[in-house]
């Protein structure tokens, strides 16, 4: 926490949002952003001196090879963990210093996650998972199923909701993590390998779901490790021991 | 046998490795098996351990009852008796007997020695033969013949240290000699109760009036009839005696009991039975959270037997585990229950006032705790066995599979688990309900005001004997000497005599007709109590005098015959207030006595710890009817033992062969007759805080389990942004889900019991609002705090350790 304190911003520094060439407002940014892991005496550096600025809109994909950080590096653009060091400015707002629960609400306002192993509540039917974000706003009830209802129709599973995750494919139980990453209408969605658990028919579906929200004005950030896949992004970010060595944008071919 | 040992060393390794369940486990199994242990012990000392007579299951004993007049366990009369004994074809022989005393004189001070006064049969029908010498035989307990003795074996021994020369020679009772024939054996008095000496009793001449119930009646069964045979037999007899003599027997009848029963009366039964129900209750709480600890632990452990048995472990190797953790359990859980149950007794029987009957007899039962170990071991087998055969038969692929537990029957065995959670709430909640009704009952006993003073007094017992005081008036004269002297012996303000006192075991309760009775419209006659006493009881024992007048020297016998009543009784039949001058008789309207013209009325009397005063009550000038046994009160400014031989020696300065005895303060009986209810209440209130705290570790272990099978799922939900007061709501609302029906249930179940209870309970209703709501609120505050432990772990999981956990 101490090395968050020393590099921690001014109180109430208020980054105007920069316009960038693509057009949008930087929404993300992160400034010399490090991760130590510290284990029975064992560092292990998962991020060192990261800097990685998102725009509105953008769909950046990260890519690198396995436990090179880009997990560690998606938890913090999604505030379930902490740098160690550096700043990480979300909507132009200074995120270190937030209490426990600003963080629990700007992960329920601002952030959609999907999961390469879905995460669905397996005790919640399908409605109910993808209801889920919406509960913890204080939402009226008759708001939240129209919500529901447009982000399962999004995704294609309006006709399953009162099934149980278990009763459902791999592939529509992503679909269903998605309507659940979207249903609260987002600034960002996070996905860390959305795929990693699907056939390439239902990973290439997803994927076509998330270009599809892409398209739709939606920002994303996906991490992958499948060359394949980072077609589908506008920028990709690549990683390697904790570093970001390389960026290519989509637009620039290969 | 060597692989056993490694069993149970790898058990030891396992439960070492999980110390907090094993602590929880072992602690429980204890609990339940010490206080079963303890309880049971007690149970068994009183009540079903044999009394030591020879085929004891033939002995009954017989009273009568009158289920129209709604009493019943009274004494008989001798006339019933003989025609009970006459007529019957299903006993082999009855004995009838009185319980009694002397004045032993001719040691350095007189002493009160206590008799039974039996036929000869009596000692035949117990199967109980003289050690020395002989008992009296038919022909010593008819008039003139009856001065002999036999001598209990603790009397021999304490007055004659124990030579056997003493048969043959003479006591001194009542002033009468006796020929000592014999010495009984020392059994006999652990199953009677303590006793002097056992003199015959000349019943052909001792009065032939029926409806005199006086009189205690043992009996000898033939071989292979059964009590209820019997109890029918005589039923028979006795409504044809109820015909033949309406104005006696009319509603009355006979009710045949197991001989314990006569050493153990009802109310005592109960309260014991009450703690025995409740104690059963901690130990299947104590089962049912072994269990569900065992189930938790299972499933925990699934992986563990499932790699056992893909690795090639057979079944009944991983059986054998079970076995060997159980047995450590068990028998932790047992050897600290032993501790426990021997502390109990201990303390049980250090606590119990001396009124308890059989108290000496208390002792940890040795059965009692081999049937709780027994069944510690089997819950422990039962719940922990099946699950882990059952974990064994899946493949480690399955089990590796997190799945498998969202799937149904995961779900099932969670139901399980909860059903258990419930109904051990369910149980605690019941038993807290009923310690509560114990407890406000107790307070309100000892809260209650006794209608006398009972600080600063000092009781003690005389009996004239018979030949030198048989008139009324020797009876009378001595007592007003007594009662005069008495008074004016230093240290003392006043006194006065009563042939019963509040608190005494016993009892007279008359039927009695009252004139002009504007509550009954006809003329019938009630139940009264009736206590003979001597002018200024009232003032000494501190009974307020409402109106009228106290009794005076000069109500004698040949005075106009009056009476005393209480206030219930007058403001009963007179509710316009005017009872006194009016007038009431024993029995019938149409008996034969003289009418009793009431000239006072007094405050309502506690005549026991659970009497609230209800009955009426008629007090009766000893100068009118006299009566030799008598009990001495003396006021005194301080503390009232302090005055004792001052009041003794006022006494032998009339007669110096009398014997005072039972020397008390009136606080004393009192405290001891509420302190056995204290007791009780004390007990089950113990009984009910283990069952809380079991309960509450029973909830908060399903909870703790519920919440570490959910740490996936919560960090999901803290992924979408649940707030920690969102967590800790959803396992709250969890554990009030499995509170709120154990609270149903409980007051239910506490509903039944409670009115099992009812005759138990001093001034509370068996559903008393107040005790059940701030019992079940208590239940659920306890309940939301063992939840709230785990729920407020759930609150510190870091989410992206739970994401992992998959
Ligand atoms: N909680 C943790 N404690 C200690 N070390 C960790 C922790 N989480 C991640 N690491 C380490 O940080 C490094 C980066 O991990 P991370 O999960 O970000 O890799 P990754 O790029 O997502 O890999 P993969 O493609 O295999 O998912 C790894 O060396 C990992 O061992
Ligand atoms: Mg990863």
């Amino acid at each position: 926490m101490s090395e968050v304190a020393k590099v921690r911003p001014g109180p109430q520094v208020v980054v105007e949002p920069v316009v960038r060439g693509n057009g949008g407002t930087v929404l993300l940014r992160l400034d010399g952003v490090s991760k130590v892991f510290y284990t029975d005496e064992v560092e292990t550096h998962a991020l060192s001196d990261v800097h990685l600025e998102i725009h509105q809109g953008e769909y950046v994909s990260i890519a690198g090879p396995s436990g090179c950080g880009k997990s560690t590096l998606l938890s913090i653009l999604g505030l379930l963990d902490s740098p160690t060091e550096g700043a990480y400015m979300l909507d132009g707002q200074p995120v270190a210093g937030l209490s426990v629960q600003q963080r629990a609400r700007i992960r329920n306002r601002q952030v959609g996650f999907i999961f390469q192993s879905f995460n669905l509540i397996g005790d919640l039917t399908v409605y109910e998972n993808v209801e889920l974000p919406l509960t913890y706003r204080g939402m009226p009830k008759g708001e939240r199923k129209q919500r529901t209802q447009q982000a399962l129709d999004k995704v294609g599973m309006a006709h399953r909701v009162k099934h149980y995750p278990a009763q459902l494919s791999g592939g529509q139980q992503q679909r269903v993590a998605v309507a659940r990453a979207l249903v609260g209408s987002p600034a960002i969605l996070l996905a860390d390998e959305p795929t990693g658990n699907l056939d390439s028919q239902n990973g290439e579906a997803v994927m076509e779901l998330l270009a599809e929200l892409h398209r739709g004005g939606a920002t994303v950030c996906m991490v992958t490790h499948d060359e394949r896949y980072t077609r589908y992004a506008t920028r990709t970010v690549h990683l390697f021991d904790g570093r970001i060595v390389d960026e290519t944008r989509a637009d620039e071919g290969h | 046998m060597h692989s056993l040992i490694e069993d149970i060393r790898f058990g030891l390794r396992m439960l070492a490795k999980a110390p907090g369940f094993t602590a929880i486990a072992v602690v429980t199994l204890a609990l339940g098996i010490g206080a079963n242990t303890a309880v049971f012990s007690f149970v068994h000392g009183m009540l079903l351990r044999p009394l030591g007579y020879p085929h004891e299951d033939r002995l009954v004993c017989l009273t009568t009852a009158n289920p129209v007049e709604g009493w019943s366990g009274a004494n008989a009369s001798i006339p019933d008796y003989l025609d009970w004994r006459a007529q019957n074809t299903t006993f082999e022989d009855m004995g009838i007997y009185l319980t009694s005393s002397y004045n032993l004189t001719g040691g350095e001070q007189p002493e009160r020695v206590s008799s039974v006064g039996a036929s000869a049969s009596l000692l035949a029908v117990l199967g109980v033969e003289a050690e020395i010498g002989r008992a009296f035989g038919p022909d010593e307990d008819q008039s003139g013949q009856e001065r002999v003795a036999v001598l209990s074996q603790s009397f021999w021994q304490r007055r004659f240290g124990g030579e056997p020369g003493v048969v043959g020679t003479t006591v001194t009772l009542d002033d009468v000699p006796y020929t000592i024939l014999g010495v009984l054996p020392a059994g006999l008095e652990r199953a009677w109760g303590r006793f002097d000496v056992w003199t015959p009793f000349a019943i052909y001449d001792s009065g032939g009036d029926r409806g005199y119930g006086a009189y205690q009646i043992f009996g000898r069964l033939k071989p292979g009839v059964s009590v209820a045979e019997a109890q029918t037999e005589l039923a028979g007899i006795a409504a044809r005696l109820a015909e033949s003599y309406p104005e006696t027997n009319k509603g009355k009848t006979v009710e045949v009991k197991p001989i314990r029963n006569a050493v153990v009366d009802d109310t005592a039964r109960l309260a014991v039975a009450a703690l025995a129900a409740a104690v059963g209750f901690v130990l299947l709480i104590a089962c049912v959270n072994v269990a569900n600890l065992l189930l938790s632990r299972s499933m925990t452990r699934r992986r563990e037997f499932a790699i056992r048995a893909t690795l090639g472990a057979r079944r009944w190797r991983l059986a054998r585990q079970i076995v060997g953790e159980s047995l450590i359990l068990a028998l932790a859980g047992a050897v600290l229950g032993v501790v426990l149950a021997l502390w109990g007794v201990d303390l049980l029987v250090s606590r119990l006032p001396d009124i308890v009957p059989r108290r000496e007899e208390i002792a940890v039962n040795w059965q009692a705790l081999a049937f709780t170990l027994v069944l510690a071991l089997l819950t422990t087998l039962l719940f922990g066995l099946p699950p882990a055969l059952q974990a064994s038969r899946v493949s480690l692929h399955a089990a590796l599979k997190g799945s498998a537990e969202s799937t149904a029957k995961g779900r099932s065995r969670q139901v399980g688990r909860d059903t258990l959670a419930v109904v051990q709430m369910a149980m605690a909640l019941a038993l807290l309900i009923c310690a509560g009704l114990m407890v406000k009952s107790f307070r309100w006993q000892q809260s209650d005001p006794l209608g006398f003073e009972a600080r600063q007094a000092l009781t003690m017992r005389l009996r004239l004997p018979s030949p030198r005081y048989a008139s009324t008036a020797q009876q009378v004269s001595f007592i007003e000497q007594a009662v005069d002297r008495v008074g004016h012996a230093p240290g003392v303000t006043s006194a006065a005599a009563a042939h019963i006192l509040p608190f005494d075991r016993s009892g007279n309760y008359p039927r009695v007709t009252a004139e002009d009775d504007a509550a009954e419209g006809v003329l019938r006659p009630s139940i009264v109590g009736l206590a003979v006493v001597t002018p200024r009881y009232f003032e000494t024992m501190g009974i307020p005098l409402l109106s009228g007048r106290d009794f005076a020297a000069d109500d004698t016998s040949s005075g106009q015959p009056v009476v005393i009543v209480n206030e219930r009784y007058a403001r009963r039949h007179w509710p316009a207030g005017a009872a006194v001058g009016k007038r009431v008789k024993f029995g019938e309207p149409d008996a034969a006595g003289p009418w009793f013209t009431i000239v006072g009325v007094v405050g309502n009397v506690r005549r026991s710890a659970l009497d609230e005063g209800k009955l009426g009550y008629m007090y009766v000038p000893h100068g009118q009817v006299g009566g030799a046994y008598m009990a001495i009160v003396a006021r005194t400014p301080g503390d009232p033992l302090a005055a004792t031989s001052a009041v003794q020696n006022a006494i032998w300065e009339i007669d110096p062969a009398q014997a005072v005895y039972e020397v008390r303060s009136l606080e004393d009986i009192v405290a001891n007759d509420v302190r056995a209810w204290g007791v009780v209440a004390a007990m089950m209130s113990v009984f009910a805080a283990v069952a809380l705290t079991l309960a509450s570790a029973g909830v908060y272990g399903v909870m703790s389990y519920n919440v570490s099978r959910r740490t996936h799922e919560i960090g999901i939900r803290l992924a979408m942004g649940a707030r920690a007061r969102d967590v800790l709501r959803l396992v709250l609302r969890k554990s009030l889900l499995l509170t709120l029906p154990g609270v149903v249930a409980g007051v239910g179940l506490a509903c039944g019991l409670g009115q099992a209870l009812k005759s138990l309970m001093y001034k509370v209703a068996p559903f008393d609002p107040t005790t059940f709501v701030c019992v079940s609120l208590l239940l659920v505050a306890v309940a939301m705090l063992a939840g709230y432990l785990p729920a407020r772990r759930a609150t510190r999981v870091d989410p992206l350790v739970a994401l992992h956990s998959e």
